[in-house]
């Protein structure tokens, strides 16, 4: 496994809205662009969703990693100091880390969302269909896989909403189970009722009521879901069929009490009562929720949920982080290793130099004595060790730092022909 | 052989047990699949034990006293892994599984004192009897496991907790379910289980058997429950207040087993008439 990987792209934290736009690349361009960056670098990845672009790639030389940010500067039309601005360049285990962060949802505008890591993966799938990526890229799709799994199934991270629509849409389904043939009121024609009632068909619910003190604006409203419209007045007779209640209208008291909730409830023989008021100022009194099997929820209780469950991910996100930093933390060691086998591997090959010349020098000089024999030994492990010494210490020291160690590496390599 | 098996089975109940408790406070899955694994190991070194005892013709190791903790424990585990094959609810097994296995547990304490069966035909009906006196007593754990569950989910959805979007803790119809089905399904099982105990006794033991603290106990629950059963089919009884009676009654019955455990109407029967007794394992 290698971390020679570089990154360069912007993202919703990095860039405004008009600078991303710029690089939002539908399929086809973004299969050109690909085609394109392949004949500089020699692999590469693209991602391009509608908050982030990047440019995954692999490409050991500085003119390679100059022309694909000549090339971005041509795709966007950006001004070189735009793209400082904007940009993040990100080499060896910094990109690695920031990899595995965006495919465990940690980098996305809506933390642990999991759909980032469909879209990543899709984006490594078609750079290795059409050969765009080779051997290096395979092995860190894999690891990129596994710590993205490893995240999903041993934090909470992906679990939790947070917004107010979704855990409104969650509670119900911890009241009812299914959605599917329960009764929604909405207590008013606005246009919160409305996302409301919208809200609540996609999720199953058919039969939504509309009670408000204009007819015809419940009329209107009842209409659009196919419902039935009531006046005010009405209310206590359609809660008593009611399992939701969303209430947004604008009034000076509570509509809902609890001298008017009480008798309902005991009509229901134990069906749940689920209300939620998202009117200001309430349109539901508190002490509503005291009554048994009614679950009262306010815009500020609801507010207060998804507080809670984005400090929750955020506790998550930090035990993500750790394991994200373990795992590139583990693949630079390996590279470690694999520099400790490169001199082991060196100091045999020279080593079995060293004894063949000494045998054949000593097969033909047959005046030389054992001690001549061990002398000249001597000397010749004198002169390759001190040749070895400084490669060896250039190599250790560049290991210490652990973005350069695969070039130090790499040249080792080349140079030695190991 | 039995020996062999039921010592094997303890540090599978022990991790077990341990593993099921610590779900509750870190619900990993991870932990519910090594708890599983090891109740289930656990539930196959009982099964052989109770088998091989059963098999060997010794039905008086059923009714023993070490047998009957441990015939308790493999009827409670059953129930658990048909209600967690079914429902697919976790945590029951962390309020079911510690039980059982802390019956286990107990067993490893108790001497298996047991009578000698004189009739046939009473030994069928002891069987018969104690096997449903524990699966309907199994069944109201598990209406009292799903009513512990019913009352934390009503609390949190009342109380505005994040627990009340915790998927693992499932959603309120479905913890009524499993309430009712279990509740319904134990009465009538455990008053035939009673019924079959009493006319036993009435007709082998000696006079003054209804006075019997085990009979008083056993016919206070099975009071308890009817009231429950009575005033649930009549609507008078709520979800929530059904949950609560579940609580009440499980608290009941485990305070009565305890009490009775040691002052049984058979070691009454052997005082007053046989005092012949066999030690099994």
């Amino acid at each position: 496994m290698t971390t020679d990987i570089y990154i360069t792209g912007i993202n919703h934290n990095s860039a405004p809205i008009e600078i991303r736009e710029k690089f939002t690349l539908d399929d086809s361009a973004q299969f050109d662009a690909l085609v394109e960056l392949a004949s500089i670098v020699d692999e590469v990845v693209m991602l391009s969703t509608c908050n982030r672009t990047e440019i995954i790639y692999y490409a050991p030389e500085g003119w390679q990693r100059d022309e694909v940010r000549k090339y971005l500067l041509d795709l966007g039309g950006v001004n070189p100091e735009q793209f400082d601005t904007h940009f993040y360049c990100l080499d060896q285990s910094k990109a690695l880390t920031h990899l595995f962060r965006v495919a465990a949802g940690l980098d996305s505008m809506v933390l642990g969302e999991a759909q980032i890591l469909g879209q990543i993966k899709s984006a490594f799938q078609l750079s290795i269909d059409n050969g765009f990526t080779k051997e290096k890229f395979f092995s860190i799709y894999q690891h990129m896989l596994n710590i993205a799994k490893t995240v999903r199934t041993q934090t909470r991270l992906g679990h939790g909403s947070v917004s107010v629509s979704t855990i409104a849409v969650q509670l119900a389904r911890n009241i009812f189970e299914d959605l599917d043939g329960k009764n929604v009121v909405l207590v008013g024609a606005g246009e919160m009722c409305e996302l409301a009632g919208e809200l609540f068909r996609k999720s199953g619910v058919v039969d939504i009521r509309v009670v408000n003190r204009s007819a015809h604006r419940a009329d209107a409203l009842a209409e659009k879901f196919s419902g039935s419209a009531h006046g005010l007045e009405e209310l206590a007779g359609v809660l008593a069929d009611a399992d939701i209640v969303l209430t947004s209208i604008s009034s000076d008291k509570s509509l809902i009490r609890r001298d008017l909730i009480s008798p309902v409830m005991e009509t229901r023989r134990g069906r749940p009562l689920f209300v939620i008021d998202i009117g200001v100022p309430r349109n539901v009194d508190a002490d509503v929720n005291a009554v048994r099997d009614v679950y009262l929820y306010n815009m500020d209780d609801l507010q207060r949920l998804v507080d809670k469950n984005i400090l929750e991910k955020q506790k998550e996100a930090l035990i993500a982080e750790k394991m994200i930093l373990r795992k590139v933390d583990d693949l630079s060691r390996a590279n470690g290793h694999l520099a400790g086998e490169l001199i082991l591997s060196l100091q045999e090959r020279v080593g079995t130099v060293k004894n063949e010349e000494l045998a054949k020098l000593f097969r033909r000089s047959k005046t030389l004595s054992t001690r001549d024999k061990e002398e000249v030994e001597k000397s010749v492990n004198l002169i390759v060790n001190k040749i070895l010494h400084d490669p060896i210490i250039s190599l250790r020291r560049g290991l210490k730092d652990e973005d350069s160690s695969p070039r130090y590496i790499r040249v080792f390599k080349d140079f030695f022909n190991l | 052989m039995t020996i062999f098996f039921f010592k094997t089975s303890l540090p599978f109940a022990a991790i077990a047990l341990f593993a099921f408790i610590y779900y509750t406070y870190r619900r990993q899955r991870e932990i519910f699949i090594v708890a599983t694994i090891a109740s289930v190991l656990t539930f196959c070194c009982l099964t052989i034990v109770l088998s091989s005892n059963i098999l060997t013709g010794n039905v008086g190791a059923y009714v023993g006293e070490k047998s009957r903790y441990l015939h308790f424990a493999w009827t409670i585990m059953v129930i658990y892994f048909l209600a967690e094959f079914h429902y697919k609810i976790r945590l029951l097994g962390s309020i079911l599984m510690p039980i059982a296995l802390t019956l286990m547990l107990i067993s490893m304490f108790t001497d298996n004192q047991v009578p000698a069966q004189s009739l046939p035909l009473g030994a069928v009906i002891t069987f018969t009897h104690v096997a449903l006196v524990f699966i309907g007593l199994g069944l109201m754990l598990l209406a009292f496991a799903a009513a512990v569950l019913y009352l934390l989910k009503t609390n949190a959805l009342k109380k505005h907790l994040l627990s009340a979007l915790d998927e693992r803790l499932p959603s309120l119809p479905m913890l009524r379910r499993v309430m009712e089905s279990a509740f319904y399904g134990g009465f009538p099982v455990l008053t035939i289980g009673l019924i079959l105990g009493v006319v036993y006794a009435a007709s082998v033991l000696a006079a003054g058997w209804i006075w019997d603290a085990k009979i008083i106990w056993g016919i206070a629950n099975w009071l308890l429950y009817s009231i429950l059963f009575f005033l649930r089919q009549s609507g008078r009884l709520g979800n929530q207040f059904l949950a609560r009676g579940l609580i009440l009654l499980f608290l009941f019955v485990i305070t009565s087993f305890f009490f009775t455990t040691h002052e049984s109407i058979l070691d009454k029967s052997n005082m007053n008439r046989t005092p012949i007794t066999t030690e099994v394992e």
